[in-house]
């Protein structure tokens, strides 16, 4: 460990210097979001399907994902699998780094946004679809136009803490050499031949405290614009 | 399937466990006693400790545990080196305190907002009717108001436990050697990803599901009364009462 | 027994009692009616502490406290001289039907438990609830919650058992089962202050009858005086609201 005095004077230099490698956690994180909602509703879907098989599915990959910490996902699926495709004679080494991380950390969060619509749903009355049958809407017009809105409108404070929660595990990029905030934040502390690590550190802190505060406002926003909306339509 | 490998390395990779559990166990317990002040602290409003929880909260929640975990394990021992600067103890604390206070005060944060909602939703008038009987503050929180909160914090509390169990994972970055760090460290050997990290999952999966478990079991347990207590057994005094009945 | 002078109590601007005095004697049923936001649930909060009124002094069987300048060893002392049925129950969720009787027994009294127990038995196959005894509040209805509390009150031995609206909350068919439960208690010479809204059962149990409105006493009196034959204008322009001549029974 270092023994240079600490100076705060350099942290905002390297919050500069790590903002570098935001767009690779932005890209990260939305293209994860996307793909992880997509799943999500897939297996909240399968959750409410008449099948059991389906249902029995979906609830094991839920306690699957649930059970597994990310960092072991991340070296499951990208240590791992690849040499179970080899075996089985598929040459994986051509796949895109990112690419695969952003599924992984899709997968990753799949199971809790699952669990959010699922809650979401939940929380709306059936009534509400019977009203809308009743009015001669399709099932796929009730759920549009009746139920998806005020489920969303549920979701929407559970959905701010699943993205901040998408961006910090995001950070575990780094382990597979992925360059994003975190990992640019440790090639600096190694071309400054490991001296700065707590400032470095710090400035990366800053930087996630910031987002997440930011996210949060606009969340708490979204959720007044969209309540208020609909307190006046109503 | 390397079977050779797995019967060899399953072992070494178990017997790092218990330190896996040690750091989930202690480092929940630390959690809960930490969040349980913080969350008291936080319905008192003291002017500038609020303020000053409200920003650790903020950050324990906001920022990656990862991060958390390199910032106290590099500030920490200076800043106690700049309180102590003769110490030679220092230099030898052992990286799983760090991670224990990274982990416990993160969970803390997080724990202390499931006591303050648990403690809101138990209905004024159960205080009320506790005081009306002429208890105190004390026998009111301990007999009525502590037991109703504890049982709708507890679900809350298993999922966060749950998570803190896998975030321990995150303790073998920063040099603690628990069972993650000893399986990708046996991986590396003979580049046996695949079976070490199936294993390392094994062993993840089997831990939460049998948290889990046992958690939902002490769930149904103390929540009994939720439901109309039908699995309570009676009395000892109406089942002599009705012992007495037959015998007449 | 019981007596307040110069009750007043304000929340923030807003002055809920306005100085209200009311004495009542061993063995009375008083029952104090109003409209709502009259301030007579709030008297009542008043006299078990639940609500600290601004002025005033309470003296329960001699012993007299000042409401400005109560301290904690006082509410502890005066409060264990009454007990209070509330309007919504407020059972303790996490006891049984017993132990909701017995834990005040236990743990403020420190009477042994055995006792307790029995004590508690007695009371509730008083009130009809023999079978219940290990039932949680959320297995009962609303009449029978109700019951329990009385019966929870009562297990105190308190000087005074204070009841606020312990009706209003029920449905229509339980309001019968839990007056009856009261009137037997009245038949015991228990003292006991009421806030209701049920003017026959008011004509009925009580034999001191207090009008509030906006704070103060209008008049009181007896069942007849206040309820048939008011003399003040805004008792009478209350009173009419109810039609006493209407069929009622328990």
């Amino acid at each position: 460990m270092s023994n240079q005095p600490f100076k705060a004077g350099l942290i905002p230099e390297y919050v500069i210097k790590i903002l570098g490698a935001f767009p690779t956690t932005l890209i990260l994180a939305v293209a994860a979001l996307i793909i992880g909602i997509a799943i999500g509703a897939c297996l909240a879907a399968a959750s409410f399907s008449t099948k059991k098989p389906v249902r029995v599915i979906a609830s094991g990959y839920i306690h699957f994902i649930r059970g597994i910490p990310p960092l072991v996902l991340i070296y499951l699926l990208y240590l791992g699998f690849p040499q179970l495709m080899k075996r089985l004679g598929v040459d994986m080494s051509a796949v895109d780094k990112k690419a695969y991380m952003i599924v992984i950390f899709a997968i990753a969060i799949s199971a809790g946004f699952s669990e959010m619509m699922r809650s979401s749903f939940l929380a709306i009355d059936k009534g509400q679809t019977e009203a809308a049958l009743s009015i001669g809407m399709t099932k796929l017009q009730a759920f549009r136009r009746i139920v998806f809105p005020q489920a969303f409108g549920v979701a929407l404070p559970s959905l701010g803490n699943n993205i901040i929660m998408l961006i910090k595990l995001t950070s575990l990029g780094f382990v597979i050499g992925i360059v994003d905030l975190m990992g640019k934040a440790r090639i600096i502390i190694t071309i400054g031949y490991r001296t700065r690590m707590l400032e470095v550190y710090l400035a990366l802190a800053v930087i996630y405290w910031a987002m997440c505060f930011l996210l949060e406002r606009l969340n708490k926003h979204l959720v007044r614009v969209y309540t208020k909306g609909k307190k006046q339509t109503q | 399937m390397n079977l050779k490998y797995i019967i060899k390395s399953f072992p070494q990779i178990l017997s790092y466990l218990p330190v896996t559990l040690m750091l989930a166990f202690v480092s929940e317990v630390f959690a809960l006693v930490v969040g349980l002040v913080f969350s008291v602290l936080k319905r008192k409003r003291i002017p500038v400790v609020s303020q000053i929880l409200a920003v650790c909260i903020s950050y324990f929640r906001a920022v990656p545990t990862l991060v958390q975990l390199f910032v106290a394990f590099y500030a920490i021992p200076r800043v106690l080196t700049s309180l102590f600067p003769d110490s030679a103890v220092i230099a030898n604390i052992p990286n799983v305190v760090y991670a224990i206070l990274t982990l416990g005060l993160n969970h803390a944060s997080y724990a202390s907002e499931i006591f303050r909602a648990a403690f809101d939703s138990v209905d004024a008038g159960q205080t009320e009717a506790a005081y009306s009987l002429n208890m105190t503050r004390w026998q009111a929180l301990r007999h009525i108001i502590l037991p109703q909160a504890f049982v709708v914090a507890l679900p809350n509390l298993t999922s966060l436990f749950l998570g803190l169990i896998q975030e321990t994972s995150l303790a073998s970055i920063v040099g603690v050697r628990e069972i993650t760090m000893t399986g990708i460290q046996l991986a590396d050997i003979g580049y046996d990803f695949l079976e070490s990290y199936i294993m390392l999952t094994l062993i993840y999966e089997v831990l939460s599901f049998i948290i889990g478990r046992a958690m939902r079991l002490i769930e149904s347990r103390v929540g009994s009364f939720r439901r109309g207590g039908l699995e309570k057994p009676k009395s000892r005094f109406l089942r002599l009462r009705e012992k007495q009945a037959d015998a007449v | 027994m019981l007596e307040v002078r110069g009750v007043k109590k304000s929340f923030g601007k807003n002055a809920v009692l306005k100085g209200v005095d009311l004495s009542v004697a061993k063995g009375d049923v008083v029952a104090i009616i109003g409209a709502s936001g009259s301030g007579k649930t709030t008297l009542l909060r008043c006299l078990n502490f639940l609500e600290r009124a601004d002025e005033g002094t309470l003296s329960i069987g001699g012993d007299e406290v000042n409401f400005k300048s109560v301290n904690k060893k006082e509410i502890h002392r005066l409060r264990g001289k009454t007990a209070m049925v509330f309007q919504n129950y407020c059972l303790f969720n996490n006891k049984t039907v017993l132990q909701n009787v017995t834990e005040g027994l236990i743990v403020v009294r420190k009477i042994p438990k055995q006792q307790a127990i029995e004590k508690a038995t007695e009371l509730l196959v008083k009130v009809g609830l023999s079978d219940k005894l290990d039932s949680y509040p959320s297995s009962l209805s609303g009449g029978q919650q109700q019951r329990v509390g009385i019966a929870r009150a009562m297990a105190q031995s308190p000087d005074v058992i204070l009841l606020d609206e312990p009706t209003s909350a029920l449905d229509p068919e339980l309001v019968g089962e839990t007056l009856a439960v009261i009137r037997n208690v009245a038949k015991e010479g228990i003292t006991m202050i009421i806030v209701t809204h049920e003017m026959l059962f008011a004509y009925d149990i009580a034999n001191k009858v207090v009008f509030i409105d906006e704070g103060l006493v209008v008049e009181q009196g007896t069942p007849t005086e206040v309820l048939i034959s008011p003399k003040e204008e805004r008792t009478q322009r209350f009173i009419s609201r109810f039609n006493l001549s209407s069929n009622y029974s328990i």
